[in-house]
């Protein structure tokens, strides 16, 4: 190896050094946002009394909790909207009657879904179109965007020891998009 | 392996005959290590520009949102080294700047046709200083936010424009949102776009005019110096560059670029330039009042003016008056800024007082970093955290409030310390040990008790030394036993003696609450629950609890502590009504202030604003 080409492998070697110093920390940082979960976990509330419910008529609810975003902690905002549907009439016993409570958020890419004059869920984005079950509804010439139905959430319905109400309670959770199957994210 | 791909690139664009003007260029004495200074001072501006564009990417230029991003770029390892060696180069790139322009002054490598070189590089050195300058305020910290407000205000004393230029930086009267957008905005985009525009003429000039060196060895050129730049001049600048950048590189590591506490007018701060400042911050003690001007503006100027000037002056003087001229215009440049910038240093070295209030500064710091890392970031910003916790306002409060009369300070005499101690010293007030100081008849009339306070005539110190009187030495030290257990059950008052079924605390109040109803008679003057009365004398139930100490600094008037002229010099801080105009303190202050006497600084508690629906209530040393 002469001098020429001694230096010239220094040279390189050295500026090699000093990408790679800037480089790996540079990506490192980039893709520590990969690391960072949302801190928004599934949270158990209550969501509506019953009484307010209308038998067979979906109501919108909003989930108030605790939103992190970033570095800021959003004390008491809404997480996420629910749609709940009471199954029996107002006849039947508060511990026999069933409510139905789906996520706002289409399955297709997360917009919200809207009901129609109709009483069937629609989401305005692509036009994916839900029953009252939750399942999505072949429209006549539109192929269904959804992927899969709307995303039901468990939901329960507790009485309040003390005002001897009752209540819905809802464990809200965020579902992945795009996939067949439901998948919380994590 | 790469040599096919190389080829293939080249076919394409012909980048090697692009290159090879500045490969195969001959410099006229060869290579050398001092010529590595304008090679290594781009490359540091290119790291500066990549390391940029990621912190671009996290950082938010909102009064509420700066300093918590900057923070949480902070948080990962990856994110604290290249905000470090965009800290660290940048200061790197002002001083190679000098050592660079010194090597062309000795050099005289301004003499035509190389005058727009030397101008285009000597603009830049202001363009790069002021880019720091743009930059150091962007994290809305204490030190960059009055530095920038400083400097507003000495551009703001700029005859004719200066004014109208304040303004126009600031966006208006005061340093606030507007202001760190402009910041932004002239560091991430004017500024370079300027430089950029400066750089491109200047590198094109280069290429044109070439290197020089002395220009009496101009044809001194040997065999020996024939040498192409690539690779032989490249390898030196690479291996000054490694060195540079490894340098940077340990000072991101292990130094870390700094985060003050955010920018607060309650946050203590002797502020003083940075370091490339620091011999112009000297020169005003030599030109002060009107004649501050001189040293701001003037000084700059007439220094500028004469190197811009310096191809034109050069011109005209022979040989030797040149060589003279141009060492003089070094030495004298250096020597005076070395020496105002050394004897800057060395009065605050001296300038104790600068010196603490910075250490407070620095624990303040450390404090919010450790808060705002364990505790949810409200909305409103750090400054919601700064303003809530007690650790960090009560000294602020103390000092702006309690400092004339009363002290705060330790065994060993550190911490808060009035210049003239008229009242009791508050640190560990409420504790066992604190009481049995004003059970002992010798501490009680001590300064650090009732020694400067009419009470040092008064009943409470008189009852004390009639116990001790004529007491055998025996009898003396049994006292003492049972005016400790006295202490304990005051201080279990004040909740700074656990009480639990068995412990042995419980017995000693037992004991002591028995020796203050019968044997010493303190419920003759004092109420202590359903004994005693009150109006002589402050109320022990409770005494030192938070309600207590709480009331006594609102107003210590009130019956329950020193009403009409029991009181010796206590002010009423807050007399009126929570948060009227008349009382000195708020609610909160109060709180914080009596939260941090009481040394109970680990629980935050934010106060909804009205309207919110509930309280937060934040244990600092729990995650979220």
């Amino acid at each position: 190896m002469n001098r020429r080409s001694a230096l010239a492998f220094i040279a390189r070697v050295c500026a090699a050094l000093c990408s790679v110093v800037i480089a790996i920390p540079g990506v490192a940082y980039v893709v520590d946002g990969l690391r960072r979960r949302s801190s928004s976990q599934s949270t158990k509330q209550r969501v509506a009394r019953l009484m307010d419910l209308p038998p067979n008529k979906p109501v919108q609810v909003a989930v108030v909790g605790n939103r992190k975003d970033a570095w800021m902690s959003y004390p008491n905002e809404t997480v996420g909207r629910v749609w709940l549907i009471r199954r029996n009439d107002d006849k039947t016993p508060a511990n026999e009657t069933k409510v139905d409570a789906f996520t706002a958020t289409c399955p297709h890419l997360g917009c919200s879904i809207q009901l129609a004059a109709n009483q069937q869920f629609v989401c305005p984005c692509h036009k994916a179109v839900f029953g009252s079950d939750g399942q999505q509804v072949q429209a006549a010439g539109h192929k269904a965007p959804a992927p899969r139905g709307m995303d039901s959430l468990e939901c329960q319905l507790v009485e309040d020891p003390q005002s001897k109400q009752w209540w819905v309670e809802v464990t809200f959770q965020r579902f992945q998009q795009g996939s067949a199957t439901k998948h919380p994210v994590t | 392996m790469l040599k096919p791909m190389r080829d293939w690139l080249d076919q394409r664009t012909g980048y090697r005959s692009l290159l090879a003007p500045w490969r195969q260029r001959v410099l006229p004495h060869g290579p050398s290590w001092a010529l590595s200074s304008a090679s290594v001072l781009l490359w540091l501006l290119v790291i500066e520009v990549v390391t940029g564009f990621l912190l671009m990417g996290t950082y938010t230029p909102s009064t509420t949102g700066a300093w918590a991003s900057v923070l949480f770029i902070e948080q990962s390892w990856a994110g604290s080294f290249i905000r470090g060696v965009h800290y660290f180069a940048a200061h790197a790139m002002i001083v190679l700047f000098a050592l660079h322009i010194v090597r062309v002054l000795i050099a005289a490598a301004f003499r035509p046709p190389r005058e727009l070189i030397w101008i285009t590089g000597l603009l830049l050195m202001p363009l790069i200083i002021g880019w720091a300058m743009t930059g150091n305020p962007l994290a809305a910290s204490q030190k960059g936010m009055i530095q920038i407000e400083v400097e507003g205000n000495i551009m703001g004393a700029t005859p004719v424009i200066g004014s109208l230029l304040q303004r126009l930086l600031i966006g208006g009267d005061e340093v606030g949102q507007v202001t760190l957008t402009h910041l932004y905005f002239l560091h991430v985009a004017a500024i370079p776009a300027l430089a950029l525009l400066l750089l491109v003429l200047h590198i094109q000039q280069v290429q044109r005019h070439g290197i020089t060196s002395d220009p009496d060895l101009a044809n001194a050129s040997t065999p020996s110096t024939m040498l192409p730049y690539w690779p032989y001049q490249s390898a030196r600048n690479m291996i000054v560059l490694t060195i540079v950048l490894g340098a940077i590189s340990a000072c991101a590591i292990i130094l870390k670029a700094p985060l003050e506490a955010p920018a607060d007018p309650t946050v203590p701060y002797s502020p003083r330039p940075e370091w490339y400042f620091r011999c112009l911050f000297e020169l005003r003690h030599y030109f002060t009042g009107q004649f501050e001007f001189i040293a701001t503006h003037v000084v700059p100027a007439v220094a500028l003016l004469v190197l811009l000037a310096l191809p034109v002056i050069d011109r005209k003087l022979p040989r030797l008056p040149s060589l003279l001229f141009r060492s003089t215009v070094v030495v004298v440049g250096l020597a005076s800024l070395l020496g105002l910038t050394g004897i800057s240093l060395w009065r605050d070295y001296e300038d104790e007082e600068h010196l603490a209030t910075n250490r407070e500064l620095d624990v303040i710091s450390e404090r919010i970093r450790h808060l705002a890392t364990t505790l949810p970031m409200p909305p409103e910003g750090p400054l919601e955290l700064l303003h809530h916790d007690p650790q960090i306002q009560g000294p602020i409060l103390f000092k702006r409030h309690c400092v004339s009369c009363h002290s705060h300070a330790d065994d060993k005499g550190e911490g808060i310390v009035a210049a003239s101690n008229s009242a009791p010293n508050l640190f560990g007030f409420g504790t066992n040990k604190w009481i049995e100081g004003v059970l002992d008849p010798e501490r009680v009339k001590s300064e650090s008790y009732f020694g400067k306070t009419k009470m040092a005539e008064g009943d409470m110190v008189g009852a004390i030394a009639g116990h001790f009187e004529g007491v055998e030495a025996a009898d003396a030290a049994k006292l003492k036993t049972e005016f400790a257990q006295v202490a304990v059950a005051l201080a279990a008052e004040a909740g700074h003696v656990a009480v639990a079924e068995g412990s042995s605390a419980t017995e000693d109040i037992k004991a002591g609450v028995a020796l203050m109803a019968d044997k010493f008679g303190c419920f003759d003057c004092h109420h202590f629950k359903d004994k005693g009365e009150l109006g002589s004398a402050p109320d022990l139930t409770g005494y030192a609890s938070r309600d207590w100490l709480i009331g006594m600094i609102r107003n210590p008037l009130h019956e329950r502590f020193y009403p009409e002229d029991h009181n010796d010099r206590m002010p009423a801080f807050a007399a009126e009504q929570d948060d009227s105009a008349g009382n000195q303190m708020t609610r909160l202050e109060v709180e914080l202030l009596v939260d941090w006497l009481r040394g109970q600084t680990s629980n935050i508690e934010i106060k909804p604003k009205a309207g919110t629906p509930a309280t937060r209530t934040i244990a600092t040393h729990g995650k979220n």
